[in-house]
């Protein structure tokens, strides 16, 4: 049904081509996107290399696809992780006696003025740089935004009518979580993931950038346009195709929320 | 002596017709009421007269005001109008919530004479308040800190200090209990007798104008179906509304 | 405040506890020097006392230079820039967000809107990169790197300023929107008040309240993108010098950095929210009933 929308159309398509192309290129291309070809290296795109080469000689094509491969990967699978967990939260906030909600409370709006970046920038030093790293400081800091804002559903939905018929039938916390309070909340829980996926994939795009994030061999996005910039005047396309990707794919989760947004009627509260 | 007539004023929206064939007329010093349900087009007439219908909505027919045709008047023009022969109240919400009371009535008060200096500005404010009889205190405040009458006394205080030649009062008792609705009342009637204000008031509710208005108008569905004096009206009501709305 | 001080000073313990690049004779050192074999609040107050005697420790890497020599160099210049760029986002968004609204629906609308999504979805560091090249390599309008006049913040202050300026023009749109339907607009057009005092006084003072709201996270967005920003320009700033330090692994400027970032953001934010609720008649006047007196 909300593949009706034609913003919601438009951008699943292009994620979809992202997907694929991350997918399938790596595996028809003729090149590992690691091995070195010196003599070849800096050149512009051609029919021998579809998206030109970098300073090692690596074909782009096959960098930039397995680039999108770890950054949407590292995207989708932080913010299920913080799903899970802010689900979990919000649920405890909203069930729990007086006296762990209030600490649970300020636990996360503790947590939650803290700029999200520098926390991430933080954790990453802290723990050295690295894939595992980098996953823990997104998640760690990325379900807070979830749970508050499932927790205000919640909150709502338990007020309305029929979940208070339900619990005067004597249901329990548990029916009433998985029966009434999570099949409403599909709204603001698509949008705030779709808000998630963006922000992580920003987040990982930074840090990469920064030196902090996936090193050497293996490249994300991120990396790989530090890696341009040295060699911009001479070598653009360099930039723009790891460049235009994130864009490309942040532009599309931005359109999706929007038109979440829209679809489930909800203010730009957060 | 005619403050206001229109004659075959209809209101188009899109090919729907919101409201026709209107004709009245309003005398100085006069209180007329215009009674109709939610949706007659009572809010649109209101517009209408001051000119702030969006464009998209086709106005045809002549309103004669102060023997100036309206639908002829400049922007600039109906500005001047708007801000010192003819004024507007509503329901309690039109006060602006982010400034004091006393901003909001210097604006009114500069906009009918620019060239006061601020002191003689704010003498003129608190005159104001006490014609309406509230404190000078009030001025600091917010319009969230106060009640309701309050605040319809306020938006009262800015309508009256140029003084208008008409004041039109959108369902501007509606959302108050019984008796501030009294003594809001009983203001106007006050303030009509002090300045010889004409007031157009508008309302829903039909037993309201007894002892307040003039003359009724009845609006049913976008056309006025009984214009009479208050006694006629409820002595010998003519239409079925008007008589629907009796009882 | 406090709690988040404590937090802050909770997670830098992990550089120490957990590297082991750092020679044994070193750690235990630079833990004395830091005082952190004492129980956590004692490590607290000298925390405090360090901080108020600007005391954060030499940098290991940079012989002679103290961490809060790199600070005051680097920290004024990071953040003019950070300023200078949240006053563009602010102006443009404002603009952007009050055009959108008062043409809904017509061509400008439509044009915003599209501005501002893209503006939205372009991490501050890539638009850096393709303004430099664009901007100051390929045409010669800019100077491309360093900080040494006006001229040279232009481009990176933009590139900062674009996302913040995006979200404040969606937001402030959205909000006019719902301002323009309440009941006192009709009253200020009554009122025959000149359409310039109309905008200012009555649209925007209400629709800006709820960008105010997010006025300090955006800022504090402004600020840690700066990093980045810096160094695709080549400004001497303190994301510079951050990254640097990172690369390095030069703990003492790590931390020293970060935790003076943190506290700069903490009281940014600190700073913005009184000024939301200032402004907001409706959070820090407090009902009273007054009496009607005939």
């Amino acid at each position: 049904m909300i593949f009706l929308n034609r913003q919601v159309l438009l951008a699943c398509i292009l994620l979809s081509l992202f997907a694929l192309f991350a997918l399938l290129a790596p595996l028809f291309s003729p090149y590992t996107g690691v091995e070195v070809h010196l003599l070849d290296k800096n050149k512009p795109p051609s029919w021998q290399f579809l998206l030109g080469t970098d300073e090692l000689g690596r074909d782009l094509c096959t960098r930039v696809a397995l680039g999108i491969r770890i950054s949407l990967f590292i995207g989708l699978i932080a913010s299920l992780i913080d799903l899970i967990v802010g689900v979990f939260f919000a649920t405890l906030s909203v069930f729990f006696s007086k006296r762990w909600r209030s600490f649970l409370l300020q636990t996360m709006d503790i947590l939650y003025a803290i700029p999200h970046l520098l926390l991430v920038i933080l954790l990453s030093t802290s723990m050295g740089p690295g894939y595992l790293s980098l996953l823990i400081a997104l998640t760690m800091t990325g379900w807070i935004r979830m749970a508050r804002i499932l927790r205000s559903h919640f909150l709502d939905v338990k007020e309305r009518a029929f979940v208070q018929a339900s619990l005067a039938m004597g249901a329990n916390k548990r029916h009433i979580l998985w029966v009434h309070l999570l099949p409403n909340s599909q709204g603001p829980l698509l949008v705030t993931l779709t808000l998630t996926i963006s922000s992580t994939i920003f987040a990982e795009a930074f840090l990469s950038f920064l030196g902090l994030g996936i090193q050497a061999p293996y490249a994300s996005l991120g990396t790989m346009t530090s890696e341009a910039l040295s060699a911009l005047p001479s070598y653009p396309w360099r930039l723009f195709v790891p460049g235009g990707s994130i864009i490309l794919i942040l532009l599309a989760f931005s359109m999706l929320s929007d038109a979440l947004r829209d679809i489930f009627s909800l203010g730009y509260a957060e | 002596m005619n403050l206001l007539t229109i004659q075959d004023l209809s209101i188009m929206h899109r090919q729907t017709s919101l409201l026709h064939d209107i004709h009245m007329h309003i005398n100085s010093g006069e209180i007329v009421a215009l009674v109709g349900a939610t949706g007659s087009g009572k809010s649109l007439f209101a517009k209408a007269l001051l000119g702030l219908l969006p464009k998209t909505m086709l106005i045809q027919g002549s309103i004669v005001f102060d023997g100036k045709e309206l639908k002829d008047a400049s922007a600039q023009e109906m500005r001047t109008i708007r801000g010192q022969t003819m004024s507007l109240i509503l329901q309690e919400s039109s006060l602006n919530p982010s400034m004091r009371i006393l901003h909001q009535l210097l604006e009114s008060v500069y906009i009918a004479r620019p060239h006061l200096t601020k002191k003689e500005a704010k003498e003129r404010v608190y005159q104001l308040l006490h014609r309406v009889h509230l404190e000078k205190e009030i001025a600091k405040a917010y319009p969230h800190m106060l009640s309701g009458g309050m605040k319809q006394r306020i938006a009262i205080a800015q309508a009256i200090f140029a003084p208008p030649k008409l004041l039109i009062a959108d369902e501007s008792t509606t959302a108050l209990d019984m008796t501030v609705q009294a003594e809001i009342l009983c203001l106007l009637h006050d303030l009509r007798q002090t300045y010889h204000i004409s007031i157009l008031f508008i309302t829903h509710d039909l037993s309201l104008v007894r002892n307040f208005c003039d003359r009724v108008l009845v609006l049913h569905e976008g056309s006025i179906v009984e214009a009479a004096s208050v006694q006629e009206i409820f002595l010998h009501p003519q239409h079925s509304y008007t008589r629907s709305l009796l009882l | 405040m406090t709690a988040t001080f404590f937090l802050m000073h909770a997670l830098p313990g992990d550089p120490f506890s957990q590297e082991q690049a750092l020679p044994q004779e070193i750690l235990e050192a630079m833990q004395r020097h830091y005082h952190l074999d004492q129980p956590l609040s004692i490590q607290y107050l000298y925390y405090v006392k360090g901080i108020l005697s600007f005391d954060l420790g030499p940098s290991l890497r940079c012989q002679g230079r103290h961490v809060t020599d790199i600070l005051y160099q680097g920290f004024p210049i990071s953040f003019c820039l950070g300023m200078e760029a949240l006053c563009i986002a602010l102006s443009l968004g404002v603009f952007l967000g009050s055009l959108g609204a008062l043409y809904q629906g017509k061509c400008v609308d439509r044009l915003a809107l599209f501005f501002s999504i893209f503006a939205l979805s372009i991490p501050s560091f890539l638009l850096a990169t393709c303004l430099q090249y664009l901007f100051a390599m390929k045409i010669p309008l800019f100077p491309v790197a360093r900080f040494n006049s006006f001229a040279h913040t232009i481009l990176p202050a933009l590139s900062l300023a674009a996302l913040p300026a995006g979200f404040i023009a969606k937001l402030l749109r959205a909000s006019i929107l719902d301002v323009i339907k309440q009941d006192y607009m009709q009253m200020a057009f009554a009122k025959g008040l000149s359409p310039a005092r109309i905008f200012f006084h009555y649209i925007l003072r209400n629709a800006l309240l709820p960008v105010l709201a997010y006025l300090g996270p955006l800022t504090t967005s402004i600020l840690t993108g700066g990093f980045a920003v810096e160094r695709v320009f080549g400004i001497p700033g303190l994301g510079k010098w951050f990254v640097l330090s990172i690369k390095d692994r030069d703990y003492p400027v790590i931390m020293g950095t970060a935790i003076f970032y943190s506290i700069v953001l903490m009281c940014m934010l600190f700073i913005f929210e009184c000024l939301s609720i200032l402004c907001n008649p409706k959070a820090f006047a407090k009902e009273v009933a007054y009496d009607l007196s005939k």
